[in-house]
């Protein structure tokens, strides 16, 4: 019987050519949008590399200053200003604020190799593990023992020293970045598993965490990191505010606790996947009346073939099992093109690591047991309706 | 083997209700071979199909074999179809999207059974028929009387004890009906029931008994001629 | 002739009752996700209310700076300095107002703290978008002048932050300091009037943003009559040709363009921030042929069942040919029944469009929202529908046609 109705489907295969286009279409936005969520999913659940839940940050706007203007005893002002305060446990400053869409790149050398590898970075002061909560995998944060050192002390998360040192332990080692003009040179003092400051979402890169010393480097660090009590209320933001004002009035203060930053950040990532969805959902809708409506039309031209079946021996089950099936036969035809053509991006690496193996065998089995689902809804009430139909009748519909 | 007592069936569309059958009171016994007549909407084709079990009476009981089918729910009479059973159309009623072969093998498909079995049996019923080598064909690459021929075959795959043929010469010419006719005669001298309709006199006196069909009632009875 | 086109037109789509509603259900749906977006649209590029003056101002959103090889580039908004010495001297203008983008902000009061999206604008402003006062007064050049700590917020803040009374003349707490609510004006979200709060440029926490030649800054140039706004659109680009940067060796070119708020989301999307040019007309037919393209499935859909419609009534067709019907005829009367089907599905669909507006703005998905179905947008959903009946209608019409008559009367085209 199956090879029956497969032969039966192949010949009339030119017939559901439209319909097997609007299947097509419609199992690879489904793929599209089940691949971006598993994928989300999949970066969601591994760490970031900090804990930011007791975490405030303050953005500092000042106006358009040279980095020479702004005195070197600014950021220790800034620090015995905030240790007076009886919530705050740690302070500390970085270049970068978590859950803020900011990145800065450099290029790095590798040593042995002298490959130049690309790599975030942020550069962070003494206190800013302790305030953002980053745990070291091996080696240490930077503390005060590397004050005045020519070379910059550097913290690398995994993938960075498996890039720039392959095969070799990290620690200890030094290497260059590799930007015009300013050729420094970086030692390794610890390594953190992983760092991700854009949350949950970002895809993992190369990380270098380098020490900024106010009073030795030229860079223009705006964020300040700080770990209150937990417990502590947002009205202290204004308290906060004040505090801050006290050493320098004439910037104003952005504070926002790091979970708020997380959620809306989180927001906003998400809002492109829930657009899609909702583009998906419509395009399901069309191909489920153009399913329900096509097979409708097909089968009520059917009706003399189905009176003969019945007239040979046709169970009414059998008729409606012959529907529903030819439906998902269909539906198999089109799909097999579809993950065809989509095995194809997994395979050349064309969305590297967004779409691996598993977020790719996920999605295809979700949109596939969708399209499928469709199918079988769409094909219910027709093949109810062919089923029950008197074969006399039927063999003389005209 | 087939009764029907007291056999009426009203047909009811649209407000409007036509009584097609009326007070019906028939016996076929193994191994006949009947030809309804009547003219045009005199019913003879929903005699045809209560026969069948293509369509339930209005009013009266159809017998096979002395066991009523009124009690009979779709799966069993589902199984009198597919086995008792071989259907005959006027207009052949072929699957135009398969081949021969598979046409012909149709019916075993709703039997339990292997394959290569299936395979030798449609053969064998293609060559009963004379078609062997048209397995491969479609049925628009046949002529009308070889559409027929294929039908024949079809409704014989299964080895049933009854053949029931609505017009099947109805659009044929002369010498392919006769020809089809010559298969039918075979048939019935191996032993099969044949019930034929038919608008052919002549045709009709080939074949044996004939029953007479007046608006939606039975006429006088008559014999052929012996033969 | 039409007449009997539309009568069979009729009979056929009471016949399948279940069918035409399938259909209908296909056409409404797409035409009232396009005419949602074609609402949405022409509220942002063609709006009236607030920013109702828009056909005769222009605004500068941004500013881009090349190096002499073109390799480094710094895409920034303007600084208050850069539209104090290149815009506001510009002649014929009526105003130019020079004004900042929303900023979040901490407002404290007493326990409480609420996040708001702060502007800083100065007195212009005020008279080139016509804001609806609900209480209270706008702030004026005195304010400016004087550097007076007031705000103005709009309704949906003021029972936000005064739950209980009116908000005109109460005190909040911005970032540290204090200002005084003035005035209380109707919630609207649009380019450059959405905000929670407004405040004065001058009562920034420093004066520095006066030296600021890039910064968070937007302006608005008011023309005299929008036949003007051509005219001032050269005079802005002469003077982007004259401009001198902080980092004259670094980026030796620097351009910024008067823009209608169609040119502002073009130059954007597009990346157009060298040429005069903007792509507007690009971003445009961009957007008609996204729209056609998501017609492409509901229409083959349409196709799809017109395609098997034809089959059933290929007796009719058989019947109308033999008789003497040509092709185009046949073809034509098939169009005109789609088309019917299409307006129809039009009409109902802006009705849906209009619900579905409703709940957004309900929703408050985009805060502020409030977009009506006017006539254009009316016209536009009825050519959309139009589109569509001719788009599914023409390749069935075109098949059905060339049906043999023979085949059609016997059944077995």
């Amino acid at each position: 019987m199956l090879r029956h109705l497969l032969r039966l489907t192949w010949q009339r295969k030119s017939r559901h050519l439209m319909l097997s286009l609007e299947i097509l279409l419609a199992f690879v936005v489904v793929f599209a949008i089940a691949a971006g969520a598993l994928r989300y999913w999949q970066l969601y659940r591994a760490p970031v590399g900090f804990d930011g839940t007791d975490t405030w940050s303050v953005s500092m706007r000042m106006a358009d200053l040279p980095p020479e203007a702004i005195p070197p005893d600014t950021y220790d002002r800034f620090l015995r200003a905030l240790r007076e305060l009886p919530e705050v446990r740690a302070a500390g400053f970085a270049t970068l604020a978590p859950y803020t869409l900011s990145t800065w790149t450099g290029d790095f050398v590798a040593p042995q190799t002298g490959a130049r590898i690309n790599a975030n970075r942020m550069e962070a002061s003494d206190g800013a593990a302790a305030a953002l909560g980053i745990t070291l995998a091996a080696g240490r944060w930077f503390d005060a023992s590397d004050e005045g050192q020519a070379i910059v002390p550097a913290v690398l998360d995994r993938r960075m020293a498996a890039a720039l040192f392959p095969g070799r332990p990290a620690l200890g080692q030094r290497f260059d970045s590799a930007e015009t003009g300013e050729r420094r040179t970086y030692r390794v003092v610890g390594l953190v598993d992983t760092f991700r400051n854009k949350g949950p979402f970002m895809t993992p890169v190369n990380f270098v965490l380098t020490r900024f010393a106010p009073h030795t480097s030229a860079s223009r660090v705006r964020e300040i990191l700080v770990k209150v009590a937990p417990g502590t209320p947002r009205a202290f933001e204004a308290k906060l505010n004040d505090r801050l004002r006290l050493v320098r009035n004439d910037w104003s203060y952005e504070i926002a606790p790091l979970p708020a930053l997380r959620a809306s950040l989180l927001k906003q990532e998400l809002a492109p996947l829930v657009v899609l969805a909702v583009i998906a959902a419509f395009m399901l809708a069309m191909v489920a009346f153009g399913l329900f409506g096509v097979l409708w039309q097909n089968t009520t031209r059917r009706i003399p073939e189905f009176g003969l079946r019945r007239a040979i021996g046709a169970r009414a089950g059998d008729v409606y099992r012959q529907i529903v099936f030819e439906q998902l036969l269909l539906g198999t035809g089109a799909m097999a093109v579809g993950l065809l053509l989509l095995v194809q991006l997994p395979l050349t690496g064309a969305l590297g690591e967004t779409l691996n193996w598993s977020v790719f065998a996920g999605a295809a089995a979700l949109s596939m047991a969708v399209i499928y689902l469709l199918s079988f809804v769409c094909a219910l009430y027709p093949g109810w309706r062919a089923s029950r139909l008197d074969p006399a009748a039927a063999l003389h519909y005209e | 083997m087939i009764t029907l007592r007291d056999v009426s069936k009203t047909y009811r569309t649209d407000k409007v209700e036509t009584l097609a059958l009326k007070d019906i009171d028939l016996h076929v016994a193994r191994g006949e071979f009947v030809a309804m007549m009547g003219p045009s909407g005199c019913g003879k084709s929903t005699l045809l199909n209560l026969i069948g079990l293509l369509d339930r009476p209005g009013r009266g009981t159809v017998e096979i074999d002395g066991v009523p089918v009124a009690r009979q729910g779709d799966r069993d009479l589902a199984r009198l179809r597919n086995r008792a059973f071989g259907f005959i159309f006027q207009s052949f009623h072929l699957i135009p999207d398969l081949r021969v072969i598979d046409n012909v093998e149709l019916p075993l498909l709703y039997r339990t059974m292997r394959g290569g079995e299936r395979r030798r049996l449609a053969r064998a019923a293609l060559e009963k028929v004379g078609l062997g080598a048209r397995m491969e064909h479609y049925p628009n690459q046949l002529s009308g009387g070889q559409q027929q021929r294929v039908a024949i075959a079809r409704a014989i795959v299964g080895q049933p004890q009854i053949l029931l043929a609505d017009e099947p010469t109805g659009n044929l010419d002369s010498r392919m009906g006769a020809e089809v006719i010559d298969i039918l005669q075979r048939l019935n001298d191996e032993g099969t029931t044949i019930v034929m309709v038919t608008h052919d006199e002549a045709e009709a006196r080939r074949v044996g008994r004939i029953v007479r069909l007046f608006d939606g009632q039975l006429v006088q009875p008559e014999h052929a001629h012996a033969a | 002739m039409l007449r009997n086109y539309l009568l069979t037109a009729y009979k056929v789509f009471m016949r399948r009752k279940l069918f035409t509603a399938i259909n209908l259900g296909c056409i409404v749906l797409t035409l009232v996700v396009l005419m949602v977006i074609t609402a949405l649209l022409q509220s942002t590029f063609w709006p009236d209310g607030v920013e109702g003056k828009s056909d005769r101002f222009l605004q500068v959103y941004g500013m881009r700076s090349e190096s002499a090889d073109g390799k480094s580039t710094s895409t920034t908004l303007l600084g208050f300095k850069t539209i104090d010495k290149y815009l506001k001297p510009l002649p014929g203008v009526e105003r130019v107002s020079a004004f900042t983008i929303p900023n979040t902000v901490s407002v404290y009061q007493g326990d409480r703290v609420s996040q708001l999206d702060l502007r800083r604008v100065d007195a212009d402003y005020w008279k080139i978008l016509d804001f609806r006062l609900l209480a209270g007064r706008l702030p004026d050049e005195n304010d400016d002048r004087l550097g007076r700590l007031v705000a103005v917020v709009n309704a949906s803040t003021a029972r936000r932050l005064f739950p209980q009374a009116a908000a005109v003349g109460r005190s909040i707490s911005v970032g540290g300091q204090t200002f005084t609510i003035v005035g209380v004006v109707a919630d609207v979200i649009h380019v450059n009037a959405y905000a929670d709060m407004w405040t004065p440029l001058t009562t920034f926490p420093s004066t520095d943003y006066q030296k600021d030649l890039t910064g968070g800054f937007a302006a608005m140039l008011l023309a005299r009559s929008p036949a003007d706004l051509p005219r001032i659109r050269r005079e802005v680009e002469r003077s982007a040709a004259t401009f001198v940067g902080a980092d004259p060796r670094t980026y030796s070119v620097t351009h910024f363009w008067g823009d209608s708020k169609l040119d502002v989301f073009a130059r954007t999307l597009l990346d157009r921030h060298s040429v005069p040019d903007s792509g507007a007309a690009q971003l445009l037919l961009t957007i008609g042929g996204a729209m056609l393209l998501f017609m492409l499935l509901p229409a083959l859909n349409l196709v799809n069942l017109n395609m098997g419609r034809i089959l059933e009534r290929s007796t009719e067709i058989g019947v109308r040919k033999a008789y003497g019907a040509t092709s185009l005829q046949l073809a034509g009367q098939l169009v005109v029944e789609n088309v019917v089907l299409c307006l129809a599905g039009g009409l109902l669909g802006l009705a849906c469009a209009r619900l579905v507006l409703w709940w957004l703005e309900a929703s408050q998905l985009i805060p502020y929202l409030a977009v009506g179905i006017n006539l254009p947008v009316f016209g536009c959903g009825m050519l959309l529908a139009l589109v569509f009946g001719l788009l599914s209608g023409v390749v069935p019409a075109w098949k059905m046609s060339r049906l043999d008559p023979v085949h059609a009367l016997k059944g077995t085209a």
